[in-house]
């Protein structure tokens, strides 16, 4: 269903994220597995179709459609550890004090949670409904929002990767494509040992084989 | 060169440690856990105790310095913040009067702008502990059901069985982040919690089985041993041959939907392989014969093809004929007129012109136990019992975390996000209550 509504109705994320409330990484992670099952399909590649079907009867199914309970929250607000002490502001009477307020006095870098909302285009539009404007005006505007967030989001990842490719120049053999990209030989660190340092340095061990040294890879793909 | 803590006396009935497991007698301890525990003793044996017993559960296959090094007294949590509110309120409704909200007259209720969403109970902060370890690959694993128990998804993970993002990762203690998709491959995932083969059937099915799958390389080659005589003889014996062995093939069908008529699940698993394996056979041989059967893989379709090259002999016409009449006489104007009898192939394939041979329910019947057949199917060269059969006690164990999102068809998940706790509710699956786990979270603030 979710993978209908972004795949086949090209749906904004924040939108399905919405409708359907399921959190938007989710939306994107189910959109992303059954890309890979169709291929798989696609391929006739093994997959566990009893297991798959044992799972479905033993583990609870949410029913996304019928409105009875919001399957998650989606509008999840990380606490930061700065806000979890008590704190004594003195604050006259008569002044409002607001959440931006109340993050200020808990550090000058913590964001009020109207900045860190996943979806800030759902409060923009409740704001309008309490303006008066009517609700199904209001929920266009909010898809017309999403999808333009959406596509601004694409845009700037496009111009990174452009900006990335730029700085490669690239000589283009009959076999192969070679992509050359400048690099500072001496930018290594202060011990020569700067992680992204590039090459071997004369007179530098490496410690890679040292003991309790963690060397279990932090991140992949 | 890592030396593995030894699993002795894992399952004890006399200790009663919880474990990461499915195991029967784990399920056996989590209800004897659950109806007694209680903790006494000073304050240091109450620790001592809890994290005794959380650590048998809580990666118990990593060691305890490890463990130590990844422990966080940092807990992660989230609150929902209600757009409604949000738009409604700036937050200084609460700060009003004399900092924590308007007084309101006494005898009236306080209406108070309410952030909706989440649960009116205290944050379970200590039930977050243990945390940390479920960012590890191999735990993902077992919580994402793939495994059944943690230490098997470590081998799986060491074995080389698990890809992250597409990559072959063999570091059980590889953290995932935020978005990484983890893989297991299907066959180990049926391994891990199929059925075990049990050693009756077995012993039953040993001497019998492998003669079985010979019988059936045998009669391919002899199949396609055929095909060299089949060329010297001539396309009318043949075709003779060939029909002879669909009538049978159509008998026996008949007979197994009768039997299923009635018992749907009932044991007639033996018959439909058979069935299935035949229809095969009748494809190949309709293929050689010139039949118009195609490749699509649909067997019922194909098999609708073949009958409809089936003519009935004379005798067969004949009761045909008198069962007609019979039926024609007490008012059945349904059998009066010939119906095709497979109405969701109609658009594909002609209707056979001869008398029907199957009706539609049987035609049903016989497809969807073909199916069955066709995704499930018996195969005694798989290390699991088959056809596949989730493992006993299984649903006991089968929650799959919100942190995590599992398409069990490909047997693969996405690591969502870090765990957290939210108001009411924790996202750390565990047997132990907050006081439990308070306690060990205390053990491991080294304060002791």
């Amino acid at each position: 269903m979710i993978w209908e509504a972004v795949m086949l109705r090209g749906m904004p994320l924040k939108a399905v994220s919405a409708q359907y409330q399921v959190d938007m990484r989710r939306v994107a992670a189910v959109v992303r597995l059954m890309e890979i099952e169709k291929r798989m399909e696609r391929e006739n590649a093994p997959m566990a179709l009893p297991y798959a079907r044992a799972i479905s009867r033993l583990v609870p199914r949410a029913f996304l459609d019928a409105d009875e309970k919001p399957f998650e929250p989606i509008n999840d607000v990380h606490v930061h550890s700065f806000t979890m002490q008590q704190l004594f502001v003195p604050v006259s009477e008569s002044r409002k004090f607001t959440r931006k307020d109340a993050a200020k006095a808990f550090g000058d870098h913590i964001l009020p949670p109207d900045d860190k909302m996943r979806i800030p285009e759902l409060v923009d539009m409740e704001r309008a409904i309490l303006k008066g404007v009517p609700q199904a005006e209001a929920e266009a505007t909010f898809l017309k929002k999403t999808a333009q967030s959406e596509r601004r989001f694409a845009g700037s990842q496009k111009y990174i990767a452009a900006q990335k490719d730029a700085m490669k120049s690239k000589v283009d053999t009959e076999r192969f494509e070679f992509r050359i990209e400048d690099f500072n030989s001496e930018a290594v660190g202060k011990k020569g040992r700067a992680r992204n340092a590039v090459g071997w340095r004369y007179g530098a061990p490496f410690n890679d084989r040292q003991r309790g040294l963690y060397k279990i890879p932090t991140s992949v793909g | 060169m890592r030396c593995e803590r030894r699993i002795l006396r894992y399952h004890s009935l006399k200790r009663g440690r919880v474990r990461q497991t499915w195991n029967k007698h784990n399920m056996y301890n989590l209800l004897k856990m659950r109806s007694s525990i209680s903790v006494n003793g000073t304050f240091f044996q109450q620790k001592w105790a809890a994290k005794a017993a959380t650590r048998a559960y809580h990666g118990e296959h990593i060691k305890e310095k490890q463990w130590e090094r990844m422990f966080s007294r940092r807990l992660l949590s989230a609150v929902n913040m209600d757009p409604a509110y949000m738009a409604r309120y700036d937050g200084s409704e609460q700060a009003a009067g004399r900092g924590s909200g308007r007084d309101v007259k006494p005898g009236k209720e306080k209406s108070v702008a309410r952030n909706t969403g989440n649960a009116n109970a205290m944050t379970p902060y200590m039930q977050m502990t243990f945390a940390p370890q479920e960012r590890r690959l191999d735990i993902a694993v077992f919580r994402a059901l793939f495994a059944s128990s943690a230490r098997q998804a470590r081998q799986f993970v060491v074995h080389g069985a698990v890809k992250v993002n597409g990559k072959k990762m063999q570091h059980p203690g590889y953290l995932l982040n935020p978005g990484d998709l983890f893989q297991v491959e299907p066959e180990k995932v049926m391994i891990a919690t199929g059925r075990k083969k049990s050693s009756k059937s077995e012993s039953l099915n040993a001497p019998k089985e492998p003669a079985a799958e010979e019988e059936a390389e045998p009669a391919e080659e002899a199949t396609e041993a055929a095909e060299q005589p089949a060329e010297e003889l001539s396309p009318e014996e043949l075709k003779a041959q060939y029909l002879e062995g669909l009538k049978q093939l159509h008998q026996h069908a008949k007979k197994i939907i009768e039997a299923n008529k009635e018992n749907l699940s009932g044991g007639h698993k033996k018959d439909i392989r058979e069935l299935s394996k035949k229809i095969k056979e009748a494809m190949n041989k309709g293929r050689k014969v010139g039949t118009n059967v195609e490749e699509t893989g649909d067997d019922m379709q194909n098999l609708a093809a073949l009958m409809a090259h089936l003519e009935l002999t004379p005798a067969e016409r004949k009761e045909l004929q008198q069962e007609q009449e019979q039926q024609q006489s007490p008012s059945a104007p349904i059998t009066s007129s010939p119906s095709p009898d497979y109405p969701q192939l109609k658009s594909r394939t002609p209707p056979p012109k001869t008398n029907s041979k199957f009706d539609e329910l049987e035609s049903q019947v016989l497809k969807r136990l073909l199916e069955e057949e066709k995704i499930n199917p018996y195969d005694p060269s798989k290390p699991y019992a088959t056809p596949w059969r989730p493992r006993p006690y299984m649903s006991v164990f089968a929650f799959i975390p919100r942190y995590l999102e599992v398409n069990p068809k490909i047997c693969a998940a996405v690591y969502l996000r870090h765990p957290v706790a939210r108001p009411g509710q924790s996202e750390i699956p565990t047997p132990f209550n907050t006081g439990i786990s308070q306690l060990a979270f205390n053990w491991y603030l080294r304060r002791r």
